[in-house]
């Protein structure tokens, strides 16, 4: 599969949470991008494709989970996640069951190293999903032409006399022989 | 068209017509006399027609025409424009007879009389014409617009003869009518109603005029009222208009002073203008003649004629023939009068006879000189029990009758009378029998119309009964002053004083009812015996109160049966007892006991005791007023003793009482501080979470940045293993070096080591930042719950408490709202720390709560203002924000428990309360709500620097 780089927003309103993960990530292989709004991020998402987004919930203006609604809306495929340090369970319950987020996970990440395997998770997930698109396609695109030549086949069979399948042949009375 | 000129018409027709007898002939001649005036051509049609002197107008009578008609439709136009319009649809056609409109019907008759002029034609634009002259009917106003009008004047002649015809005539109906009132039979005030109808229908007949009318003068002359008045156009009688006499000073004024007022024409008449609007055109009247009606000399009424229609002359017959009616109705009016007061005087004998003969009280007449008496009533002998003759014989029997003690008393009063003129005096009588009588006796001087004395009047009323009454109700009024006296004096006694009370109440009972002694016993518990436990003794009467203890009850077995079943016993007369009572007697005998009467008394349905009366001296019957007042005794007494009892119990309960109200109130207080607590427990529930996550933050990123330090360290170590790996190849002078540079690099690349160690002091310092945090917001955590010696009054710093506050309630308003602090340089306050930072907590997070709820609807961020400033002996603290404010008329239910405008959940509504008991009430402060100029709540709290001592 050719495909550029993967890549990640992150969103919270705090930087230093920002600049921890940019740091901690530092050697990751996907693309990583920061927004410091719910607003910047819809911008950055217009700009460029994002294949995981990262959520903080509680933020000044639009808050995390008015983002992952806007996003799930206009962006389906992007896989998102949302990072909280208030964990309130209705929130979370509604986040969840309603199908906003895929992961919820929580400030501080604990143990942090999961978190790496978190975000590449999400990342295969993404991609399983678009090669799984991509499948169906093709997929979809053999059985239109199998189907095609499935119906010569029957035009053509109305024509000869002999059947391709049970291997009879027409004969001159009209009678079916069998070949061999 | 030529226009006519009416008068010319007239006497060129008059001229030709004057002398004919002619009828057809003079239609005739004016008919086309006024073809010719007219200028009338072919088309044009003229008729005549002939009354009948009936309803009728007959239309062929008579008709002359230069040309022939020319057609019937025409006709009935033109009878339209002739102004009979309630008649022209019936009209069709030539011959018929056509039914006379009500206004034409007298004229029709008048003219029929005339002499030689059976005929008439009426009709000028729909009214009839004067009954002077003969008319020809004709188009008034033709479809053509021409118009024209042709009358017959009757010659002079003729009209005199029927004017003195008619005088003659007049004279007669006039006589005739004169002579009917004059000897009209008017007996009494009943027969001047018939009499004035009579006379109105008489007055109208004879006159012909329309109504005819009495009006006399009433009210003391504010008034003239119309008696009778007669309508000939609808033959009715009616009566009681009025005219109020001063709104017609001119009018009276020429009735008074001429006595008549006879006026042709109203209208133009100036001493009827007031009546004009009012009255006359009103009712239609065109010709009026008063006349006035007087009795010695005033004005007492008018005989009122009136004519309607168009003006009338009056003529002089006329004119002297009202008056002379006016004045039969004067001389009947002042007749009545006359009988009416005749007649009043009588009934007034006969009614004062009747009056004073039937009375019960003694009414007498004395002579001015007061030596006769002129007139006694027969309710002397009744009272005095002496005849009336007696007293007319000699006049001075009557001091003789009065009782001696009383007679100085009357003769002293009898001399002020004389002097003064009242008399008026209660005073005793003695009958022949010997009986006395009270009575009360008034006298009166009656004067004639010049102030002198013509005799005497006196009334004398038997007021014996009424004085015995008194008496009784007096001694009534003292015993019921008494008892009331006693039930007032045993409301809310002393338990103590109880037995002296009771006492002096049989004591006071005693002496008003002249009993001999009063005695109160009470039953043991079981009844078995009975204790005389009060006595009282009038003086002389031996006390039996120490022989009357521990009496057994079966001793008396009659007593006990009527005690035990709720009787009283009255006895008068102890000889009289039952056999059944003989033990009684003998007990009673003993005590020299005469009468007595006995009351039980009871509670709660049992017997608990009784109270008695005892006559030692003299029998005595018992009546229902000694009865009543002793039952009543009775109550109170037992009242007494038990409300002592009662009393006594009560207190015993006070004392346990006191206790348990000390219980409640230390539960209560219990109570309070655990709400208290709850409400603590709450906002720092909420608070919790707040912290948490402001915590959380730093955490979270100090531990991300702690794991990145960890795994580059490892890395570094890596690079420095790696490094040591080249230093000893190149001491070994390995010939791999290249290769392991090469390598070093790579890995170095791969672990992006650059880019770590540029980021490092980053690493540090954004950590050391996030240690900061946490390290302040737990020392502000600390600050603010600590308490050093919980409950007491100490030194705290309120800016930097104010600052702590801040810090932990952070997250609650770092979204919606900035802070504004304005902190002064204010002293230590003497405050319990944990209350104050408990409504510091509360004051901010109820700012931040309304700005989060208009930061949501308008998303733009508020400010919350916090002030400090030292006021005199007093730190003055105000937190206000830019929400929305309080509605005014929630204001002033701010401080009470329960009271919130949160979301239900969002808040206990106990926390301003509290705030406001912890301020007001324990710090001795005050919290009061402004409105802030940053357009939302404000709340100022006060705190004095110094507190008194004591404990919060």
């Amino acid at each position: 599969m050719s495909k550029s780089a993967s890549v990640v927003l992150f969103v919270d309103d705090e930087e230093n949470v920002l600049k921890s993960l940019e740091r901690y990530l530092v050697r990751e292989s996907y693309e990583r991008r920061f927004a410091r709004s719910g607003a910047a991020a819809i911008q950055m998402m217009e700009k460029e494709a994002i294949d995981v987004i990262v959520s903080d919930m509680r933020m000044p203006g639009m808050d995390g989970m008015a983002l992952l609604r806007i996003v799930k809306e206009r962006w389906p495929d992007t896989i998102r996640i949302a990072l909280s340090a208030h964990v309130s369970s209705p929130q979370l319950l509604a986040a969840i069951n309603t199908g906003e987020v895929y992961r919820y996970l929580t400030k501080p990440l604990q143990p942090v190293e999961e978190f790496r395997a978190q975000i590449r998770q999400a990342i295969e997930l993404f991609e399983l999903r678009q090669t799984r698109q991509v499948l169906m396609e093709s997929l979809s695109e053999r059985n239109a032409q199998l189907e095609q030549q499935l119906a010569k086949v029957k035009m053509l069979e109305g024509m000869l006399p002999i059947c391709a399948y049970c291997k009879k042949i027409r004969d001159d009375q009209g009678y079916w022989q069998r070949i061999e | 068209m030529t226009r006519y000129n009416e008068t010319e018409i007239l006497l060129e027709i008059a001229l030709k017509v004057g002398n004919t007898h002619d009828l057809n002939r003079m239609l005739t001649d004016s008919v086309s006399t006024m073809m010719r005036l007219l200028n009338c051509n072919g088309g044009q049609v003229l008729q005549a027609a002939k009354c009948d002197g009936g309803e009728r107008l007959t239309w062929d009578t008579v008709l002359s025409l230069p040309r022939p008609l020319i057609n019937n439709q025409d006709h009935a136009e033109f009878i339209v424009s002739a102004g009979l319009p309630s008649c022209a649809d019936r009209w069709s056609s030539w011959g018929r007879e056509l039914p006379l409109i009500k206004e034409c019907q007298g004229k029709a008759r008048m003219l029929f009389d005339l002499p030689g002029f059976g005929f008439l034609i009426l009709v000028k634009n729909g009214s009839p014409l004067e009954a002077s002259f003969v008319k020809l009917l004709q188009p008034v106003m033709d479809k053509l617009g021409r118009a024209g009008v042709a009358c017959v004047e009757i010659a002079e002649r003729k009209r005199t003869a029927v004017e003195l015809r008619n005088r003659e005539q007049r004279a007669l109906q006039q006589r005739a009518a004169f002579t009917e009132l004059a000897f009209f039979p008017v007996r009494g005030a009943s027969d001047i109603p018939v009499f004035f109808r009579r006379l109105a229908e008489l007055l109208s007949s004879t006159l012909a005029v329309r109504t005819v009318g009495v009006w006399l003068m009433r009210e003391d002359g504010r008034l003239l009222q119309c008696e009778s008045q007669y309508d000939a156009k609808n033959g009715g009688h009616s009566s009681g208009a009025a005219l109020e006499i001063a709104d017609y000073p001119l009018y009276f004024e020429a009735i008074r002073q001429r006595e008549n007022l006879f006026s042709d024409d109203v209208f133009s008449d100036p001493r009827l203008i007031e009546l004009v609007d009012s009255y006359l055109r009103p009712y239609g009247i065109t010709s009026m003649m008063d006349a006035g009606i007087f009795i010695e000399g005033l004005l007492a009424g008018v005989v009122r004629c009136e004519h309607s229609g168009s003006d009338r002359v009056w003529q002089s017959d006329e004119l002297s023939f009202v008056p002379a009616v006016a004045a039969i109705v004067a001389k009947n009016l002042m007749s009545v009068r006359r009988i009416a007061a005749e007649t009043s005087l009588r009934d007034s004998e006969e009614k004062f006879r009747q009056i004073t003969e039937n009375m019960g009280e003694v009414f007498w007449l004395r002579s001015a000189d007061n030596a006769r008496i002129l007139y006694i009533n027969p309710a002397y002998e009744t009272i005095w029990g002496r005849s009336c003759q007696s007293l007319y014989d000699d006049p001075g029997s009557f001091i003789a009758s009065i009782h001696e003690l009383d007679r100085s008393s009357v003769l002293k009063a009898y001399q002020d009378y004389t002097a003064t003129g009242l008399f008026n005096l209660d005073y005793r009588i003695v009958r022949p029998d010997g009986t006395i009588r009270w009575v009360n006796a008034r006298t009166f001087p009656v004067k004639n119309g010049d102030g002198v004395i013509v005799r005497h009047t006196g009334i004398a009323v038997d007021i014996s009964s009424r004085i015995e009454m008194e008496r009784d109700l007096k001694h009534h009024a003292e015993i019921e002053m008494l008892m009331a006296n006693i039930s007032m004096q045993f409301i809310n006694i002393k338990p103590e004083d109880t037995q002296e009370a009771i006492q002096d109440a049989i004591g006071r009972v005693g002496r008003i009812f002249g009993v001999d002694r009063v005695y109160v016993f009470e039953y043991s518990a079981d009844l078995s015996t009975s204790r005389n436990t009060y006595e009282w003794c009038a003086e002389g009467v031996e006390p039996q109160i120490e022989n009357l203890q521990d009496v057994p009850s079966d001793m008396l077995p009659w007593w006990r049966e009527h005690m035990f079943g709720f009787r009283n016993i009255v006895v008068e007369d102890i000889a009289g007892l039952p056999p059944e009572a003989a033990n009684e007697r003998e007990l009673l005998s003993a005590q020299s006991i005469l009468s007595l009467l006995v009351v039980p008394l009871s509670w709660e349905g049992k017997v608990v005791g009784f109270i008695g009366f005892d006559s030692v001296r003299q029998k005595r019957k018992w009546t229902e007023e000694d009865i009543a007042p002793l039952g009543l005794l009775a109550g109170i007494v037992h009242n007494a003793l038990k409300h002592r009892e009662s009393q006594l119990a009560l207190q015993r309960l006070n004392e346990s009482l006191e206790q348990r109200v000390e219980e409640r109130t230390r539960e209560k207080e219990k109570i309070q501080s655990q709400l208290y607590m709850n409400e603590k427990l709450a906002s720092v529930g909420q608070l919790a979470a707040g912290v948490a996550h402001e915590i959380n933050n730093p955490v979270s990123f100090v531990a991300t940045n702690f794991a990145s330090l960890e795994e580059n360290m490892k890395y570094l170590v890596e690079m420095l293993e790696a490094c040591d790996a080249v230093i000893g190849a190149i001491e070994r002078g390995d010939s791999g070096l290249l290769d392991r540079v090469a390598s070093w690099k790579t890995m170095k690349a791969s672990y992006a080591i650059d880019a770590v160690l540029k980021d490092l002091p980053a690493l540090f310092s954004e950590s050391r930042d996030g240690f900061d945090r946490i390290r302040s917001i737990v020392n502000s955590m600390r600050n603010f719950a600590r308490q050093d010696a919980p409950g007491q009054f100490a030194p705290f710093d309120l800016n930097a408490r104010i600052r702590d506050t801040l810090v932990i309630t952070r997250n609650s308003y770092k979204y919606h709202a900035d802070i504004d602090l304005n902190l002064g340089d204010v002293p230590m306050v003497s405050c319990v720390a944990g209350q104050i930072n408990q409504v510091l907590l509360n004051l901010i997070v109820n700012a931040a709560q309304a700005l989060e709820e208009q930061s949501a609807s308008n998303d733009k961020k508020g400010v919350i203002r916090i002030s400090t400033k030292t006021v005199g002996q007093a730190v003055c603290c105000f937190i206000e924000d830019s929400g929305p404010g309080i509605p005014a008329e929630q204001v002033s239910r701010l401080f009470d428990p329960f009271f919130t405008t949160k979301a239900p959940g969002k808040g206990t509504g106990l926390g301003l309360s509290i705030c406001y008991d912890i301020v007001v009430n324990k710090h001795k402060g005050n919290l009061l709500y402004c409105p802030s100029n940053l357009g939302g709540a404000g709340f100022m709290m006060l705190l004095p620097v110094e507190q008194e001592k004591g404990v919060a």
